[in-house]
């Protein structure tokens, strides 16, 4: 049996990983979030996700990294730059594609086959992400889909939940997931989306391994 | 499941991160239950639209675009038009309003060597707008509008309402003014001294009547077979149509052009490939010969010409001591003097059509290239007879094709430009005015002082791509104090600015055009999809900038989107029903028909130019100082300019092969235009790249015996270098090329090693860091974008990935 399924963790740590990983891909983090590294209570996240055996060499990384900050609102404006290099396309050099689509498509081209099987995905599970205004296969909406479906699936055993992370995982995530990660290893100078990316490619090779071998 | 467990479960994981406190880690949720769908998705279905390329329908599925169709009355439909979507949906698209980095925490006083280097952040759009706004003023208020420029220049949407520059110029006007630019990148030269001559560059003749009565048709520097798939307005592509026409008569055609090009390969051409810049020596070599051997028109030089006897003691050297021979003009140009002379015979013998590309003019004394071409005309005596003369204009778009009995759209205004503003600048020398405020320059007899730009605001162009030499450009861009650009993609001119603002394309707005250059037709242009990312249209944008200013109720006079559209719309058929032209309702042709065709007269189709002028000179003058055809123009002597001369002339360029530079230098660089792209646009379209880059760049055409003379294989990897600067590209070994040539099209776009470094190496192929910036001369002061030698080697150092497209992944 998988020890983490098992474990009473299971019902946090994923959804809260996903999420957390979503908002941090999502937009620029501001002063006020870069301080919520620095409490209580967000070091105290951050130090149960490292309890995650997979994850605590890069989570390790990632509470180093967040205890450097000393200057919020400067550290907050590189971390502006630095997600404008490599996801707002501001430096040729550096830009990591936050689209499935990219990744899959003939040409590399955004808004292709993979955002509308999202779409598709996110409105057989009652969802959508129109409210936003970035393609559904943006590396933050999977994630956060990932985040519901697991906490769903966790909190309720509905296995049309369990079906939906198998197909968001196997059939997106894992075919371009691994690829942004090393991306954003290679490009970020800024550490910080670095080490996030090292986070969500353990995660991601641990939830490989999960449906390798499940339960 | 229900949406309600859903999201009760969201909030079980949220609750758990509260309870953690953990709370700002996480973002509000992007995810929303299905029913709150905000709506507003385009219907699927085939939409209308029109480009530069042609015009057809976007096929819309799910709200994307899956496909193009080209419209029925499209006759050459091309792969530019059908692969637009790969251009929609290029991630080289700005998302977000984005400023620059130093920008943000200094405003006018940020440090503007750091423009180019990728330091952007992404701010609101009321936050940019605001900032633009305030810049607008603050600069107004300390500087005066005379210090803001605004004249933008590029290829904007054929859209007669989302015209971006009457959008910016609006804004601007309403603002109190701002410096305008004047000419083009393509005519710079032409505009200007054919005016001088036969009153402006014009069409011959239609193409029917070319097709029906020129006996022998000279392409001199022009492709149209390549030039004719893009077009100003909507193209339907009749040139090409007529061009295979007149292939069909079987009649002989000859190109001048150091490339046996798609027209000479089209039409099975007889090739002549004289040295590139060297057109006019050639013309003169012919010229002699028709002097010498008396087989000009005498009577046509004497009732419909002035000055032929000063020019004729040039020919001579009677003037200057040089005989203008066909040996003389062989040594320079690298022609036969035999073949010359045979041509000027075969011109004689029957009636000859010159169709002379925009090449010819731009470069070193571009202005002497038509000159000349239209004095052998008019000694060949055909000019003004119908397929006989000089012609400017058939080799692009749908010029000589005949025109509709089109109605007046008038389109989006752009406003009055107040007086007492700086003289509009001759747009190639819109970088060096930024760089040398206060410093005297020369253009069309009057002599300008550079205005002092603080403000540059730029639409719909890339100048960061069509300007020449391309290191001195970016330390003159270096001087404006604040640059805002309105982009749809990355391109490098977003790349150096301050301020971005992301554009949507035409498929993501409405609008409608008119159908090629001759107004055959109008076809609505209708929005497919929703708008990208947060892009908006540069109306809604200068909405919001005139809202801030003050002024937004005179800006969109009370009209939105529907509003303007109804309005030009009814402007049109105003116009319409005073000429009886037929036109359907705006409802109707909106919803119903969207497209209109105005027909072709039977009398536009056989159109001469300058017919009346040739029927009675005395009742008909030519817009010419003398009313007559001037090969010598005592205007142009008056202006007393050494670069100039008062007729046409051999003026040594800067460099050439066999004369200046050539030493160091011994290849001359061709820049044509390219195959697959409108200048820069398409370059990001990667769905083309397969059909003609080399390894991600741009190819890089040279003859066999060049190649081998440089151990360069086809395929291979080779830096072109100068003085000025150098850039990567990709061998291509092709019999196209004379010896002593490479062809590197314009467009290609600039992927500096080292962004915003002068002097770094261009990994892609932007020839213009080779090309040098001066003007044509003190007449037109046009550029000089072919007049560039360089070497070229096989580079063997480590090779750079490509990333000014998309990312690399």
């Amino acid at each position: 049996m998988d020890t983490t399924i098992s474990s009473e963790c299971v019902v946090d740590f994923r959804p809260t990983l996903y999420l957390w990983l979503s908002s941090l891909l999502k937009r620029e983090p501001s002063p006020e979030t870069l301080a919520g590294y620095r409490s209580a209570e967000g070091r105290e996240m951050l130090a149960q996700l490292a309890t995650v055996p997979e994850l605590s060499e890069s989570m390790a990384g990632m509470i180093a990294l967040s205890e450097s900050w000393s200057d919020p609102d400067g550290t907050s404006l590189d971390l502006a730059v630095a997600f404008a290099r490599l996801f707002l396309g501001a430096d040729r050099h550096a830009q990591v594609p936050v689209y499935e689509s990219v990744y899959t498509s003939e040409n590399g081209r955004i808004c292709q086959e993979a955002t509308s099987e999202i779409a598709a995905l996110l409105q057989d599970h009652g969802l959508n992400a129109d409210g936003w205004s970035e393609p559904a296969d943006h590396i933050a909406v999977e994630l956060e889909f990932l985040a519901l479906l697991a906490d769903r699936a966790n909190t309720t055993g509905d296995p049309h939940a369990e079906q939906g992370q198998h197909a968001l995982l196997t059939r997106h995530l894992f075919l371009w997931g691994p690829k942004f990660c090393d991306l954003c290893i290679e490009r970020d100078t800024s550490g910080f989306y670095a080490a996030a990316a090292r986070v969500l490619k353990s995660a991601l090779g641990r939830e490989q391994r999960r449906l390798i071998r499940p339960n | 499941m229900s949406t309600h467990s859903f999201f009760a479960s969201r909030r079980s994981v949220l609750k758990g991160l509260t309870a953690l406190g953990a709370g700002t880690l996480i973002a509000p949720a992007l995810l929303r239950p299905a029913h709150a769908a905000v709506g507003g998705m385009m219907a699927d279905g085939d939409v209308i639209n029109g480009s530069h390329y042609g015009f057809g329908y976007a096929k819309v599925e799910g709200g994307r675009i899956v496909g193009m169709t080209a419209h029925e009355k499209d006759h050459v439909p091309n792969k530019m038009f059908e692969t637009l979507p790969d251009w929609v949906y290029s991630p080289t698209r700005i998302k977000y309003p984005m400023v620059r980095k130093g920008f943000l925490q200094n405003g006018h006083e940020s440090d503007r060597t750091e423009r180019g280097k990728g330091e952007f952040v992404r701010v609101s759009w009321e936050e940019a707008l605001d900032l633009v706004a305030a810049e607008l003023k603050r600069v107004k208020e300390t500087h005066g509008n005379g210090s803001i420029y605004g004249g933008s220049y590029g290829w904007k949407t054929p859209g007669l309402f989302h015209n971006c520059f009457n959008n910016l110029y609006r804004t601007l006007n309403l603002h109190g003014g701002f410096v305008n630019d004047v000419q083009t990148y393509s005519t710079g030269a032409i505009r200007v001294i054919m005016p001088y001559v036969n009153g402006g560059p014009t069409t011959s003749s239609t193409w029917p009547a070319i097709i029906e009565n020129t006996e022998l048709l000279v392409f001199w520097g022009a492709n149209p077979a390549l030039n004719c798939r893009i077009g100003w307005k909507v193209p339907d592509h009749a040139g090409l149509k007529y061009l295979n026409d007149f292939k069909a008569t079987g009649k002989q055609t000859i190109v001048v052009d150091p490339i046996r090009n798609d027209t000479a390969q089209l039409l099975e051409s007889d090739w002549i490939a004289p040295r590139q810049g060297t057109d006019v020596a050639m013309m003169l070599g012919v010229a002699h010969t028709l002097l010498e051997e008396d087989l000009h028109d005498k009577a046509f030089l004497a009732d419909y010409c002035v000055g032929f006897e000063e020019f004729s003691a040039y020919l001579t050297g009677e003037s200057d001591g040089t005989a203008k021979t066909a040996d003389w003009a062989s040594e320079i140009c690298g022609v036969d003097a035999e073949q010359i002379r045979e041509l000027a015979r075969l011109m004689a013998s029957k009636r000859t059509m010159i169709n002379m590309g925009w090449s010819i003019q731009r470069q070193h004394h571009g202005e002497q290239g038509p000159w000349m071409a239209f004095t052998l005309a008019c000694m060949l005596g055909y000019t003004a007879l119908p397929g006989g003369g000089a012609d400017f204009q058939i080799h692009y778009a749908n010029y000589g094709t005949p025109k509709g009995t089109a109605p007046i759209f008038p389109g989006f205004p752009a406003g009055e430009t107040p007086e007492g503003l700086p003289a509009p600048i001759p747009v190639s020398r819109v970088p060096w005015v930024m760089g040398n405020a206060g410093a005297e320059y020369d253009y069309d007899g009057t002599r300008y002082t550079a205005p002092d730009l603080r403000l540059v605001y730029w639409v719909g162009g890339n100048p960061m791509h069509h300007h020449q030499d391309r290191n001195k450009h970016i330390e003159y861009w270096q001087k404006p104090e604040t640059i805002i650009v309105n982009e749809i993609n990355w391109t490098q001119t977003a790349r150096f600015a301050d301020i971005v603002l992301p554009v949507c394309t035409n498929f993501e707005k409405n609008d409608m055009s008119m159908v090629s250059e001759q107004n055959v037709g109008i076809v609505a242009m209708k929005q497919a999809i929703e708008p990208l990312f947060e892009s908006k249209s540069d109306f809604e944008i200068f909405a919001e900038i005139s809202k801030r200013l003050g002024f937004e109720r005179e800006f969109t006079e009370g009209r939105d989107e529907a509003g303007w559209l109804e309005h030009i719309y009814a402007e049109g058929l105003k116009d319409a029903e005073k000429k009886g032209v037929e036109m359907p309702d705006f409802e109707t042709f909106w919803n119903e028909t969207f497209y209109q065709e105005f027909p072709v007269t039977e009398a536009a189709k056989y159109e001469v130019t300058h017919a009346s002028f040739r029927e009675d000179p005395l009742l008909n003058p030519i817009a010419t100082p003398s009313g007559m055809f001037e090969i010598y123009s005592r205007r142009i002597e008056g202006y007393n300019y050494d670069d100039c001369p008062p007729h046409p002339a051999w003026m040594e360029p800067i460099e050439r092969l066999g004369g200046a530079m050539s030493d160091k230098y011994p290849l001359h660089v061709n820049t044509q235009h390219p195959t697959y792209r409108l200048h820069s646009q398409l370059d990001n379209n990667t769905a083309l790249h397969d059909a003609y880059k080399v390894q991600g760049r741009e190819p890089m055409y040279i003859s066999p015996a060049d190649a081998e003379a440089r151990g360069i294989a086809d395929g291979d990897i080779v830096r072109i270098f100068n003085d000025r600067g150098q850039c990567l590209a990709g061998a291509v070994i092709s019999d196209t090329l004379s010896p002593n040539h490479i062809r590197l099209s314009e467009g290609g776009w600039y992927d500096p090693a080292e962004p915003g470094v002068i002097g770094t190496l261009c990994k892609q192929g932007d020839v213009n860091v080779l090309a040098p910036d001066i003007g044509t001369s003190s007449l037109a002061q046009g550029n000089c974008g072919h007049t560039i030698l360089a070497e070229v080697e096989k580079y063997t150092g480590d090779v750079p990935s490509v990333t000014t497209y998309d990312p690399v992944v």
